[in-house]
């Protein structure tokens, strides 16, 4: 019961407080890498949480012992005890209840996210085979247009996608760095981040810490990408090819407050901070506290899983004898 | 599919260039000759353009007659307005360089990208 407890409040708590506090969080834009591990880590130990949590609400917690007579005897009494009260058959179905949910919604929004993109990529890609011209000295795909763009399409034939009108604009550096930022994105399988986070979006909407997740995994991939590229090329060089880009396009309604690509030019800027080996150690123990936790408290259940398994056929045991056999003490 | 890959994008350009729509004979002899096309290949190409709604065709006498469903320039403009909008690239089915953003914001940065500019040349 404990850990049932323990487990529901853990999810529970790191959806409502780790998500704002992260959010708030300043420092995974100077290790966007770590951010991203970071948002992930915490949104899979929290549905992980509530997940072991309902299991532990199904299964009676039976100690293990190596005496078989002893073990099909608990086996069948613990299963009947937790059974035969209404109040545990209650706590039992609610548990199953809420593993069938998380673990069924997850299922169904990955296929249908899976879905989705496989068949947004292919229809892309259709387009861009008739439509575009291979570049091999590039090593991206040209379309002629008079709007500048560049973008990537991950996965199976992956390429990177540039139109005229970029080729136009940018110097052959500023190119060059473009190229290493959209490589990056390839290279890291980024897109799998993102699908990642926003099946748990998709799957919970209700929770908003993981449409906080989406958001914030989809702009650290790019500051990401961006660091990537100032591996082998200048941030001024950087900035000004994302600017130009950008500088091309029919204006876009004000947004306000600044959209999430000024905010990575503006990085760009001022010389690449590193976030110090201590905090960056400290973030790293903050993530590995609630795992930690998890792993200690679903073990309990875990073992008892694989008891249950192994018990005995303990629904047929129960059904198949005399009422009061296994009563009498 | 995947075998015809080359041909498809052969024909389109081929049916964006011609004039007026034109038979599948008439797209066969201004493919690039080689590697000479069997005539049932062609056919068998455009038909699947056909199908994916990228050509549209009319009868004329026995044959049909053969014109693109849509300009070059308007697939392009719809194939990259998907590649601007912000709801593709949520999904991670793709993954652009920079979002929109409005004047105001560019001419600021601007502004800010030539003054680190100098700052750091001087």
């Amino acid at each position: 019961m404990t850990a049932t407890l323990l487990l529901l409040f853990q999810g529970t708590f790191l959806a409502a407080a780790g998500g704002p506090l992260l959010r708030r969080a300043g420092w995974p834009q100077r290790a966007p890498r770590l951010g991203i591990a970071v948002w992930l880590t915490l949104s899979g130990v929290a549905v992980a949480s509530v997940l072991f949590g309902g299991l532990t609400m199904t299964l009676p917690s039976v100690p293990l012992t190596t005496d078989v007579a002893t073990f099909v005897h608990l086996c069948v009494d613990e299963i009947r005890a937790q059974y035969s009260t209404p109040a545990g058959a209650a706590t039992a179905v609610a548990g199953a209840g809420i593993m069938i949910g998380v673990a069924g919604r997850l299922t169904l929004c990955s296929f249908r996210v899976a879905r989705w993109r496989a068949a947004e990529r292919a229809r892309h890609a259709v387009a861009l085979r008739l439509i575009g011209r291979r570049e091999p000295a590039l090593g991206a795909a040209v379309i002629d247009h008079d709007v500048p763009q560049a973008y990537c399409l991950p996965g199976r034939g992956r390429q990177i996608v540039l139109t005229t009108a970029a080729l136009a604009s940018l110097s052959r550096p500023q190119l060059a760095a473009v190229v290493a930022h959209e490589r990056a994105h390839l290279r890291s399988r980024h897109d799998l981040l993102i699908a990642a986070a926003l099946v748990l979006k998709q799957a919970f909407p209700w929770v908003p810490a993981f449409a906080h997740a989406h958001d914030q995994v989809c702009f650290l991939v790019e500051l990401a990408a961006d660091d990537a590229a100032l591996r082998t090329h200048d941030r001024l060089t950087l900035a000004e090819g994302i600017l130009r880009v950008a500088a091309g396009r029919p204006s876009a309604p004000a947004l306000g407050a600044g959209s999430s690509s000024g905010a990575r030019v503006r990085r760009l800027l001022v010389p690449r901070q590193r976030l110090g080996a201590a905090r960056g150690l400290l973030v790293a123990a903050a993530v590995a506290g609630p795992l930690m936790t998890m792993a200690w408290l679903a073990a309990a259940p875990a073992s008892a899983a694989v008891h249950v398994v192994t018990c005995p056929l303990p629904s047929a045991a129960v059904a198949g004898q005399e009422p009061g056999v296994f009563q009498s003490p | 599919m995947r075998p015809f890959g080359e041909l498809e994008a052969a024909i389109m350009d081929v049916v964006w260039s011609a004039a007026a729509p034109i038979t599948i004979r008439e797209v066969k002899d201004r493919l690039p000759q080689h590697p000479e096309r069997a005539y049932t290949t062609v056919q068998t190409v455009v038909d699947i353009l056909y199908r994916k709604g990228w050509l549209s065709r009319a009868r004329d006498g026995k044959a049909h007659r053969y014109a693109p469903s849509r300009s070059r320039d308007d697939y392009t403009a719809a194939l990259l307005g998907e590649a601007l909008t912000t709801t593709t690239d949520r999904t991670g089915a793709l993954l652009r360089l920079v979002e929109s953003m409005g004047d105001d914001e560019v001419a600021a940065l601007r502004a800010a990208l030539d003054a680190a500019t100098t700052e750091r040349g001087s």
